[in-house]
């Protein structure tokens, strides 16, 4: 078989994969605006939760009910803010298993620009923190200052999702601009990458390409696009405690909620970043199509990352899907 | 090359899957099933007790009068936003009998009281506007969140009755089973069968109003 017809079928396989995973996601199952019209669920259309995910369903349920119960504690005895933060922490890292927190975009971004497992989970970590910022920010400006209404919030909320997903789709359209080229001319048999001037090499994979350079501001606009959306958990638990006169507690919680969740992304980011890690091993020992399955790896991940900005935000601006219900 | 499909399909997947909700509003419902002159059942009458976060929560901003209390009419609001919300969940709320589903209408008499510690009651009402089961004919009402975002849990006493209904009805209610050990077990096990999408998982937190006439 020749290289770019065995890519083709590697292509063809991506894009199927992607293209029922795709339709296979919920999102397009729900509208958007919640249930109860106030605390919007963590993504439109997320499933009930299947096999493991039930059990930690279960587990983060557990350790937020008893999130009330430790901030009317604090009132009385100061110790219990530790237990606040420790079950905080918790809720969060089983919570960051959930939908919307970032972890698929985070993951195919990391496979998409080649970043290493360190700077993995320094995104995650901002990621993470950024939501929390931007659910305090929110309580905050709209609670305390202006003394919105819980719909209110829900609007500021929705817009904060919109814009987020529109993010991720655009940046999504960026990364795929930029790797979709070199698959191209990959697809040609031409080497992934052009060959500037002063470069002499004559091999299969470049490993500054590989491990990519640091681009910080498409770093960023990732955790940017990522923490715009703020949790509904943790704006539920701010309001309560805020409520409780115990803003500063909700403001503790919600960084102790951020740190679980920045850990459980940046583990599933690690995934990520080992997938790909094997790629290129296979890429280096073979290296007439490495170039090209690398190329193809970093434009499918891209891909994936504008098609989930696409479906999520399609998903919350058409109420009215055919498939809705 | 194969295990790279695999590890791709994984983390296309895993993202997909992954996308399952977990309960942010625990309701403590108590139901009743309303019966017309004929004999049918004409309506579906609910009270959903929320939970302590989330009525705070909700409730953020209405006490526009700044009393520390929450009348009907301040919550008259966010009500009319519950009811309107809760249209495109079709009230959570599935009624059946033999392989047909019973059809509601728009809530009626609908409002939110604020009780003891602040806990929210949403009030409402779901007449049945097609195929209500004829008289004496067994159905059951199903209450529950397919997504799971709600976490319907029937109250602990006087969970569901019926009114005004023919000699000899009356309801049962059937509560899921409650998740034990080997079951949590079973779903570690289950981490694989887990990660494939589409089936619904929600429907096993069902509540069931078992309607029977003897």
């Amino acid at each position: 078989m020749s290289r770019s017809g065995l890519l083709w079928r590697l292509l063809a396989i991506a894009g199927g994969a992607a293209l029922f995973c795709a339709a296979a996601h919920p999102a397009w199952a729900q509208g958007a605006a919640g249930p109860f019209g106030v605390g919007r669920p963590d993504a439109p259309g997320a499933g009930a939760p299947t096999g493991f995910f039930a059990w930690i369903a279960a587990k983060q349920s557990l350790f937020y009910q008893a999130l009330s119960h430790a901030i009317r504690a604090i009132r009385t005895d100061p110790a219990a803010l530790w237990s606040l933060i420790g079950l905080s922490f918790a809720y969060g890292v089983f919570h960051a298993a959930g939908p919307g927190h970032g972890k698929a975009v985070i993951s195919s971004y990391l496979v998409a620009t080649g970043e290493g497992f360190r700077r993995g989970v320094a995104l995650s970590a901002l990621a993470a923190l950024a939501q929390a910022a931007t659910a305090i920010v929110v309580v905050g400006a709209l609670t305390m200052l202006v003394g919105a209404t819980s719909m209110a919030m829900g609007a500021a909320t929705y817009w904060l999702e919109a814009a987020s997903y529109a993010a991720i789709g655009a940046l999504g359209a960026v990364l795929l601009w930029r790797k979709g080229r070199g698959l191209l001319r990959a697809a040609r048999g031409l080497p992934v990458h052009v060959h500037g001037p002063d470069c002499a090499h004559e091999h299969g994979v470049d490993p500054a390409l590989v491990q990519g350079r640091v681009d910080w501001r498409r770093a960023g606009a990732a955790v940017l696009a990522v923490g715009l959306r703020p949790c509904t958990g943790a704006l539920i638990v701010l309001v309560f405690a805020l409520a409780q006169g115990l803003a500063w507690a909700g403001v503790l919680a919600t960084l102790a909620m951020a740190g679980g969740t920045a850990l459980t992304v940046a583990a599933i980011a690690a995934l990520a970043v080992g997938a790909k890690a094997t790629a290129l091993r296979i890429a280096t020992a073979r290296p007439s199509f490495g170039g090209a399955l690398l190329a193809l790896l970093e434009a499918g991940a891209a891909a994936l990352i504008l098609t989930f900005g696409l479906v999520m935000l399609g998903g919350m601006l058409s109420d009215t899907l055919p498939l809705a219900g | 090359m194969i295990p790279i499909r695999f590890l791709l399909a994984l983390l296309f997947c895993l993202a997909a899957a992954g996308a399952s909700a977990h309960p942010h509003v625990w309701v403590t419902a108590r139901s009743e099933i309303v019966y017309g002159d004929d004999g049918q059942i004409t309506a579906v009458r609910h009270a959903w007790t929320f939970d302590e976060m989330f009525s705070s929560f909700a409730t953020q901003g209405l006490d526009a009068n700044g009393d520390g209390k929450l009348t009907r009419e301040e919550l008259a609001p966010l009500a009319e936003v519950n009811v309107t919300s809760l249209a495109e969940f079709k009230f959570f709320t599935f009624g059946k009998f033999g392989d047909k589903r019973v059809v509601f209408d728009k809530p009626v008499d609908y409002w939110l009281e604020s009780g003891p510690q602040g806990l929210l009651t949403l009030h409402f009402t779901l007449p049945v506007k097609e195929n209500a089961p004829a008289k004496g004919e067994p159905f059951r009402v199903e209450v529950y969140d397919p997504t799971y975002f709600v976490a319907f849990e029937f109250a602990k006493d006087n969970p569901a009755r019926t009114v005004s209904a023919p000699d000899g009805c009356g309801v049962d209610l059937e509560r899921p089973k409650a998740p034990d050990a080997t079951q949590s077990k079973k779903l570690s096990e289950s981490f694989f069968s887990g990660l494939s999408p589409g089936a619904n998982f929600g429907a096993q937190f069902s509540n069931t109003l078992l309607v029977t006439c003897r």
